[in-house]
């Protein structure tokens, strides 16, 4: 790890906080939890359900190279790794897992404060709809 | 806004205040009847969240129905009618409800003498005996819908017969009929998991 | 007073519905019966031991009953502002369960195929790449002023 650090460039030893909000949508009556703030209606103009609440957030500062496991509800996790980035954004390898099976696994570029959603994992009567953003 | 003295507003005149356009009113109301609202319905769908879920809804529903509300009759029966319904309907929705077969294995044919008879009264007694707090859970689940909510309106909110009759549309003799067969069933359990 | 009897008597207590007079035998009969004492204080605690059991539930969620109020009055608040919406969302609802068939408008990733970068819009997200073992992913692109999704369609488990 230390050699690996020593032989990138300063910028790209910054650390990335990285957010996850874990948001449970489904059509079990309408309620949308205040805890989502502003993106409530982002959520509502690009989804058909009735409801979302948002179960879990959490929040880990990284550096590049660094992996950060964020357990999720219902037996899944997330790990997130930032990678060298070039310019002002934030490169991050995201895996997510439901036990041995690994449901995703991508390398994102996003701006600094950019946003991403990762949903579709079944949980309960609905589905899992995770807020990604990064700092 | 005037100042309202602490649990002295009757209920009548915080439904009053809402249909006026106060929300304030209506959070008071909410505030009073929040935690036997949370009991009753975390007795019939088993679990915390789902039952936070059941009492948010259940208010919102009875906010927006507050205009059919006829004054002079009792508020929390309407509103349980509201709860217990909506309750029974998350139930049924739920994966809980299609994991549970009723099964009478579990209760033993127990007739060793009795000793003393030690049964848990605070969450902290069963919160230590863990195993009867699940063998509770398990035998509420395995209940039909409408005999989980009878033994949950009387045993947990101390509703009497004619108000459990009111909310559930039945008449007392079935509510008397349900309670005795709930009660057989829990009875069971708690024999089985007495202490001493 | 025979057993049976006895033990309609003690449900009756149960529900404080056992007359005054009727209380001293009842207790004469459990007093000298060993298996009605017992079914009396079985059925006497059910209802601590329901109440018992809704109060762990309750103070496992008490920080969330505490702000009922406020979750109640912002859920009233967005079913009006989702009313407002509703005729106009109506054109672009994004049904998830059709996402698989909507092909032509999203760029399409089932595992273990080829793949390509996707590019940027608004909320400025690059994938670089995407796999998957248990799911089919689908990259969506809603349109100005709308995050992108990763959308996770698993695989059905056996």
């Amino acid at each position: 790890m230390m050699l690996l650090l020593a032989a990138v460039p300063s910028w790209a030893a910054d650390t990335v906080s990285i957010d996850v909000g874990s948001v449970y949508a489904s059509n079990e009556g309408n309620s949308i939890d205040p805890a989502l703030g502003t993106i409530r209606g982002k959520l509502q103009s690009m989804f058909n359900y009735t409801s979302y609440r948002m179960l879990d957030r959490k929040r880990r500062n990284l550096s590049v190279g660094e992996a950060g496991e964020f357990e999720l509800p219902g037996r899944r996790s997330m790990r997130a790794t930032p990678l060298p980035s070039r310019g002002d954004k934030v490169r991050l390898s995201i895996q997510i897992s439901d036990g041995p099976r690994k449901l995703l696994a991508t390398t994102l570029g996003l701006r600094r404060g950019g946003m991403v959603l990762v949903g579709g994992p079944t949980h309960q009567a609905g589905v899992l709809i995770l807020i990604i953003s990064a700092e | 806004m005037n100042e309202r003295e602490k649990g002295g507003v009757p209920d009548d005149a915080l439904i009053r205040a809402t249909l006026a356009g106060d929300d304030g009113a209506f959070g008071e109301l909410m505030d009073r009847y929040k935690g036997r609202a949370f009991a009753v319905a975390v007795g019939i769908v088993g679990d915390g969240d789902a039952a936070l879920d059941v009492v948010q809804d259940s208010f919102i529903k009875a906010y927006y129905k507050l205009k059919e509300f006829r004054f002079g009759s009792n508020f929390y029966t309407w509103y349980y009618r509201l709860l217990v319904n909506q309750a029974i309907d998350r139930w049924r929705k739920s994966a809980r409800s299609a994991e549970v077969p009723f099964d009478e294995s579990w209760l033993s044919g127990d007739d060793s003498p009795p000793g003393a008879f030690a049964y848990p009264r605070t969450p902290e007694d069963l919160a230590r005996n863990r195993e009867l707090g699940d063998a509770l859970q398990r035998a509420l689940d395995s209940l039909p819908d409408y005999h989980r909510s009878v033994i949950v309106l009387r045993e947990v909110d101390g509703m009497a017969y004619d108000e459990i009759a009111e909310v559930l549309g039945c008449s007392v003799g079935t509510v008397m009929s349900r309670l005795h067969y709930a009660r057989g069933k829990l009875k069971e359990i708690l024999k089985e998991h007495r202490e001493g | 007073m025979d057993c049976r009897a006895a033990l309609l008597k003690i449900e009756a207590k149960a529900d404080g519905l056992l007359p005054r007079e009727a209380e001293a035998g009842l207790a004469d009969h459990l007093a000298g019966c060993p298996a009605c004492a017992e079914e009396c204080a079985a059925i006497s605690a059910t209802g601590p031991a329901l109440r018992a059991l809704a109060g762990i539930r309750a103070m496992e969620k008490a920080p969330a009953l505490d702000v009922m109020r406020t979750r109640v009055l912002a859920g009233i608040e967005e079913s009006r502002e989702a009313h407002r919406r509703r005729s106009w969302v109506a054109r672009w609802a994004w049904v998830p369960a059709a996402v698989a068939l909507a092909a032509a408008a999203f760029l399409f990733y089932p595992a273990g195929t080829d793949r390509s970068p996707f590019h940027p819009s608004t909320f400025d997200v690059a994938v670089e790449d995407v796999e998957s073992e248990a799911a089919t992913v689908a990259l969506v692109d809603k349109g100005d002023d709308l995050p992108r999704v990763i959308w996770i369609i698993e695989d059905a488990k056996t």
